[in-house]
């Protein structure tokens, strides 16, 4: 049974086919380790070689590591949890009931992204503790630590537009809270200092601008929809990319 | 009057915990180092 | 037997170099390299790996049993009370108390952020770049502990000490029970017309030179007292480090202005007050 079983595989992965699609074997070779994430487009995001000191978790804590994963994981649970709902005030509570109690697993999913959010908020900001104290915004990792914090600013926006989806009382008054505050901003803000000077008013501040009107209802609910599910996803990819070249490039900060 | 001195004091105890907690967890980590690379 | 011999660097009059020695070995570095390196794969995906498995194990373990909140439906009709933000926006709640809402909410959060964007340019200490060091650092660790020492005593007592109407509630007081709102707060300026009898624009006046005399103590005496600090960081740096700087020690001072001694305002002018 056995040799039947290693000629039959011996023969699929030497096919055209098999060896057009997986381009090396899995001895553990140098060769093939080298090849894992040389040649492989998710992979490659790490180099071939590491130094040892660098793999220490009492250095570095991981928790950019976390910050990532939890991002992944908040991707895929956020899009189950899309199939499900309709950013329609007059379903969008319903929905998230039904997808409590109805939807197979829907109760994980939901929780497990509601989990997933605030551990990235606690994550980010256990990473950047972990960079200030070990010094690793020093030259040349300036700009890195500056599209750090532009990114933990995204996380916090990502959660608070995440937060009104619900379209419970929470989610309403919470926004109508930072909303209200947005209203307060100099210049642009209706209600804040110079504001009515400058011409604003309820019809035309910042706060409009977020609510797309001048109470927090349906066009918020789109807005805030879009933009937690496209827009600051897709910032937040582009701002981790050149977050995690930017570590390859000026190369880990930790010991020998 | 001395629920504002409860107030005032939990804010102070509150801000001197973290400041130092930090700052100690910073030096542990410091001799730890250095512990390891003696 | 002839044996056929071939050169892998040939031998040519023009170089100046030839192949001294070829060694067989099983990996691509015979010895140690000087870093000492290891592949990522194992190594790295291996740690990373068990960082999967352990996260989602532990999240979906927690899933079951701790339940995403759903309150009632939105609706402008009633308000919340206490209306809380989400835990990670309730420092800039708790904030609101002492601050007006354009700057509790707007202006400092952007200066706390503009100031964390600049630590990097106004950090001219070159020790400490990887690895854990508090004695060389000692500036740049205390007053990084001391601003999150704020932030998140401000989010604790947002999150455990505040009930109804944003009052104080301790830790065994009943929740449901309102409190009496605080009353009596002043102004400083008013204060200062009442106890030295001036007028009411002298008093102005007073308060607005306390809070220069703030920002100017506040720039001119490290300079004689830190030369070193200063000469180091040079004009720009030491600027913008100190008016940070005394701009974080401000809000817990004017806190305890308003906790002790009930001091709603500290300046007054007709387009804002802080």
């Amino acid at each position: 049974m056995n040799n039947l079983w290693s000629r039959f595989s011996n023969w699929i992965t030497s096919t055209p086919v098999w060896r057009a699609v997986f381009r090396h074997g899995y001895e553990d070779t140098p060769r093939n380790r080298s090849f894992i994430p040389f040649s492989n487009v998710l992979y490659h995001l790490h180099p071939v070689k590491i130094r040892k000191g660098a793999l220490q978790i009492r250095y570095s804590w991981g928790m950019g590591c976390i910050s990532f994963l939890l991002f992944i994981i908040l991707t895929l649970t956020g899009v189950l949890l899309m199939f499900y709902y309709v950013p329609d005030t007059r379903r969008a509570y319903q929905d998230i009931k039904d997808i409590m109690a109805v939807v197979s697993y829907g109760d994980i999913i939901r929780n497990v992204h509601r989990l997933s959010a605030h551990g990235m908020v606690f994550a980010v900001w256990a990473h950047m503790t972990r960079v200030f104290l070990t010094g690793a915004y020093k030259t040349p990792r300036e700009f890195n630590w500056m599209i750090g914090v532009v990114l933990l600013a995204l996380t916090l926006v990502l959660s608070w537009t995440g937060y009104l989806l619900p379209w419970d009382q929470l989610a309403l008054w919470a926004i109508t809270v930072g909303t209200k505050m947005a209203a307060a901003t100099p210049f642009i803000g209706v209600d804040g200092p110079f504001g009515p000077e400058l011409g604003m008013r309820p019809d035309n501040d910042v706060k409009f601008m977020l609510l797309g009107g001048t109470e927090v209802g349906q066009n918020a609910l789109l807005r805030f929809y879009v933009l937690h599910c496209v827009v600051l996803p897709l910032v937040v990819a582009m701002l981790l990319a050149v977050h995690f070249w930017r570590v390859r490039k000026d190369g880990f900060s930790g010991p020998r | 009057m001395w629920n504002q001195i409860g107030i005032v004091g939990t804010l102070v105890v509150s801000i001197s915990l973290i400041t130092f907690g930090i700052i100690g967890l910073t030096v542990f980590l410091e001799r730890l180092y250095k512990k390891n690379a003696k | 037997m002839e044996m056929k011999s071939f050169e892998i660097f040939p031998k040519d009059p023009k170089k100046t170099y030839g192949l001294m020695e070829l060694v067989e070995g099983k990996s691509p570095i015979v010895d140690k390299e000087p870093e000492d390196t290891v592949f990522t794969w194992p190594h790295l995906f291996s740690i990373e790996f068990l960082a999967v498995l352990i996260t989602v194990a532990v999240l979906l373990f927690l899933s079951m049993y701790v339940e995403a909140p759903l309150e009632q439906v939105a609706s402008t009709a009633t308000t919340p009370n206490p209306m809380k933000a989400p835990w990670y926006f309730l420092g800039l709640q708790e904030l609101l108390v002492y601050f007006d809402p354009w700057i509790a909410g707007v202006v400092l959060p952007v200066i706390i952020l503009i100031g964390l964007m600049l630590i990097p340019f106004l950090d001219v200490n070159p020790k400490g770049a990887g690895y854990y060091t508090f004695s060389e650092r000692k500036f740049a660790v205390s007053v990084y502990a001391f601003g999150m020492g704020l932030w998140l005593t401000l989010l604790i007592v947002g999150v455990w000490f505040r009930g109804l109407d944003w009052n104080w509630y301790w830790y065994w007081e009943k929740s449901y029970v309102h409190k009496p709102l605080l009353s009596g707060l002043r102004d400083i300026p008013v204060i200062i017309t009442g106890v030295l009898g001036v007028s009411e624009f002298a008093g102005k006046a007073i308060a607005d030179l306390i809070m220069l005399a703030y920002f100017a103590g506040g720039f001119i005496i490290p300079v004689f007292i830190f030369r070193n600090f200063y000469k180091r960081l040079g004009l720009l740096r030491y600027l913008i480090t100190m008016g940070l700087f005394l701009l974080m020690v401000g809000v817990p001072i004017k806190i305890g202005l308003r906790l002790v001694f009930s001091i709603k305002y500290i300046m007054v002018t007709p387009w804002f007050k802080i």
